[in-house]
């Protein structure tokens, strides 16, 4: 055997894995297809970060296919490449959490039997977890330490029970904003609480703090090494044991297994284009709930022929997002002295509050008590290209010229836009899913993933009325231009589901440790083990769950050496 | 360019005026001061290259107090985009097809050449191609990039001494991308490679070379 653990993909779900085996003295290979950067390598360049692929595939090579729905049900398939769809989040060590906004929310014990509590809903997939909030608890609590997570916890009508007291770092710095939200908040009845972040506000850990960015962590690398990625926080330990290795540039093409259908080693591409291969006695799959469906449905067997570990048929199935509803306001810079207007307009400091009030919606005149949800206030992109590109939409064309420079001059000036995240729990339905796309190839000449991406009308329902409560507390504040809405669209920065677990193999892909049913020796540890996503940003209980998967590997192995 | 970047890495920049900040970028010869990337592969000929240079400037005027597509080295940066690796034939072909059929749309309309026509025909003659699904595409397109040049890091040539960020009050986050980590630097450290390079590159991530067998 080359290795005791082979992971491949280097983000959240794989980074928890490599530290932990690392640390218990197992040899552990990481395969990531895309590049090391480092901190760098990462700037507050919206050319690099959002306008151009700098750290997501040339979509060229590496299209996906999205099938959208129509006003009329019908759904309509396109490559990603010329689209305005991108579901890749961030290839190189690290993944996606490199480029994570870093909203740390934990989901709550209801989230972990939403079937047993509110009873079925028509026309979804919704089943209760295999475990409780109880058995995760004690992993979140170790994301806060390992991670690095920053907030001060206060009691709130649905905060969840933590073993920990507060936070082990205290908050960032706040934005004037967020005390207007607490004073209006309270005049509502409603509570904000200060939103745990996955950022150090200052240095520890052998990482820098916090530079003090505002709005501008969701999409960029962290320069500093203070925001929490799978890089900064777990694989620069891992590596550092000497138990660990790293292969950039590796690009998996399956998984290959024998006659019995026991996995016989891993085939990739590295970056010269020359296929490699290795095995391992364990072997762990974290490639973002997308990539992962698609990996798995590629590595046909004699004894896999529907795909590795799908005799349920359930790979793929129940493809999760985060989001649902939406809006902004915003101040008006002219409302406030002087000092206050300074105050307002820097943006460097974060407004950091959440309301989860609506965690259950108990409304007789929404219906019988049901889930609820999320509700973020942040700090608009500040990406201006992106930002003065929406100004030259106007109601009857393209507007340029000088008014273009009047509209630019009143978004830029005019005061400080506060936005509104509103996550319902986004439904597990038929129409999401991942299956291989019959015709369209990558570079490698891989069948790639088709991402059907229709959503539930519960979504929107929900998602309007968390945003519409957001829109309340934005015009309590004294914000002008409130609008809210919900959206149907997939929220591509955020997924889950394609391999939920479950204790029955019929229905489930993994069991509750998130090992195959069908593998002895295969794991699944991204976000796509998740049949339900709880009305939050998912990366914690990605990362806690890694964990927790982790140390039942570590005892699989024979414990600690 | 050092006097440039030592301004714009300080907090000088925050603190001047956007009238003091459109002098100083108005002072200077912004072809000089462009980074030294290609700027020629662009396909387009001179002529052509007139004409979107007057829709530049005609939709990102220069005024008195803020800058305008000529302030910004408009011209120059969609030259270096056209001409970037990772730009696409397709994208410098849209781009010449624009400009033919703005240029005949004008001749028709007018019997003049586009960047003869005074302020307000060439208002009529671009609200006229923008009926057009490809001329509005078109110039969607063109006035994303004057975007770009405006308010993108001085690195890439536009926005010089970041004029266009102290006209809209806007703060640029640590860290500033330095000249040799633009973004086109970092597709470098993307792309495949040939296998004769791997060595230093596994050696710099503090892996070691694979060995699996092939």
């Amino acid at each position: 055997m080359d290795f005791d653990v082979c992971i491949i993909g280097s983000g959240a779900g794989g980074g928890p894995v490599a530290l932990t085996l690392a640390q218990a003295g197992y040899k552990v290979v990481v395969l990531e297809k895309g590049p090391w950067f480092t901190e760098d390598d990462f700037y507050k360049d919206e050319l690099a970060c959002c306008l151009r692929t700098t750290y997501t595939p040339d979509l060229h090579k590496e299209p996906q296919v999205v099938e959208i729905e129509d006003d009329d049900g019908a759904f309509h398939a396109q490559s990603t490449d010329g689209s305005r769809y991108n579901f890749w989040n961030g290839n190189c060590v690290g993944g996606s959490s490199n480029f994570m906004s870093g909203f740390f929310h934990r989901l709550k014990p209801i989230d972990f039997k939403l079937k047993s509590t509110f009873g079925p809903i028509d026309g979804a997939h919704v089943e209760d977890w295999p475990i409780s909030y109880d058995d995760l608890e004690p992993w979140y609590d170790l994301v806060e330490s390992e991670v690095g997570v920053s907030g001060r916890v206060i009691d709130h009508p649905h905060a969840e029970p933590r073993s920990s007291k507060q936070f082990p770092y205290p908050p960032l710095n706040e934005h004037t904003i967020a005390g207007l939200i607490d004073v209006a908040g309270q005049k509502l009845g409603m509570s904000p609480f200060p939103t745990p972040r996955a950022i150090l506000p200052y240095s520890a850990k052998d990482r820098n703090g916090c530079a003090y960015n505002g709005g501008y962590c969701g999409s960029t690398g962290c320069s500093t090494g203070a925001k929490g990625s799978s890089r900064a926080a777990l694989l620069n330990r891992a590596v550092a044991t000497g138990n660990c290795e790293i292969r950039p540039h590796s690009m998996v093409k399956r998984i290959t297994t024998d006659g019995k259908g026991d996995i016989t080693a891993v085939e990739y591409t590295d970056r010269s284009g020359q296929s490699m291969r290795v095995d391992a006695r364990v072997y762990v799959v974290a490639c973002q709930a997308i990539e992962t469906a698609r990996l798995l449905l590629n590595s046909r067997g004699e004894k896999h022929p529907d795909g590795l570990a799908n005799s349920s048929g359930q790979v793929g199935r129940n493809l999760l997002f985060a989001g649902g509803g939406a809006g902004s306001g915003r101040l008006d810079i002219n409302e406030f002295d002087p000092e206050q207007a300074k105050a307002m307009m820097q943006t460097g400091t974060f407004i950091n509050r959440a309301i989860q009030d609506w965690y259950v919606i108990d409304d007789k005149e929404f219906g019988p008590a049901q889930k609820g949800g999320t509700i973020d206030f942040v700090h608009i992109h500040p990406s201006p290209v992106s930002r003065a590109t929406r100004q030259t939409r106007g109601s009857e064309g393209l507007v340029w010229g000088k008014p273009l420079k009047r509209r630019l001059e009143n978004h830029f000036l005019g005061g400080p836009h506060i936005k509104i995240e509103a996550f319902c729990d986004w439904l597990p339905i038929d129409d999401s899913r991942i299956t291989l796309d019959p015709d369209v190839r990558d570079q490698w000449g891989l069948p790639v993933a088709r991402v059907r991406a229709g959503f539930h009308v519960r979504n929107l329902q929900v998602g309007w009325y968390l945003a519409s409560k957001g829109a309340e507390l934005l015009r309590a504040i004294g914000a002008e231009d409130v609008v809210s809405f919900a959206s149907g669209e997939p929220p591509t920065n955020l997924v889950a589901g394609t391999c939920r677990f479950g204790e029955d193999p019929r229905t489930s892909v993994l069991n509750a440790d998130c090992r195959a049913h069908d593998v002895e020796n295969l794991y699944v540890t991204d976000g796509s083990f998740m049949p339900t996503g709880g009305s939050v940003p998912y990366t914690w209980t990605i990362y806690a769950n890694a964990f927790r998967v982790a140390d039942r590997i570590v005892g699989e192995l024979g414990g600690s050496k | 360019m050092k006097r440039r970047e030592f301004l714009l890495q300080t907090s000088g920049l925050l603190a001047m005026t956007a009238v003091q900040s459109l002098r100083i970028a108005r002072a200077q010869d912004l072809n000089g001061s462009f980074p030294n990337v290609a700027t020629d592969q662009t396909g387009l000929s001179a002529r052509q290259w007139q004409t979107i240079v007057a829709v530049q400037n005609h939709m990102l005027p220069s005024e008195q107090d803020s800058p305008g597509a000529s302030d910004v080295n408009a011209e120059t940066y969609l030259k270096w985009v056209m001409s970037a690796p990772d730009t696409r034939s397709e994208a410098r072909d849209f781009l010449r097809d624009g400009v033919i059929g703005l240029e005949s749309l004008a001749r028709k309309l007018t019997s003049k050449t586009f960047s003869q026509l005074n302020e307000e025909q060439t208002e009529q003659i671009l609200r006229q191609y923008e009926q057009d699904h490809e001329g509005r595409h078109w110039l969607r397109q063109i006035l994303e990039y004057v975007l770009e040049a405006l308010l993108t890091d001085p690195v890439y040539g536009g926005n010089p001494e970041g004029v266009g960020w102290v006209w809209l009050g806007y703060q640029p986050g640590y860290k500033r991308p330095p000249a040799d980590k633009r973004y086109v630097d970092l597709l470098k450290m993307r792309e495949a490679r040939p296998r004769g390079d791997l060595l230093t590159e596994n050696i710099r991530c503090g892996g070691t070379p694979p060995t699996g067998k092939s």
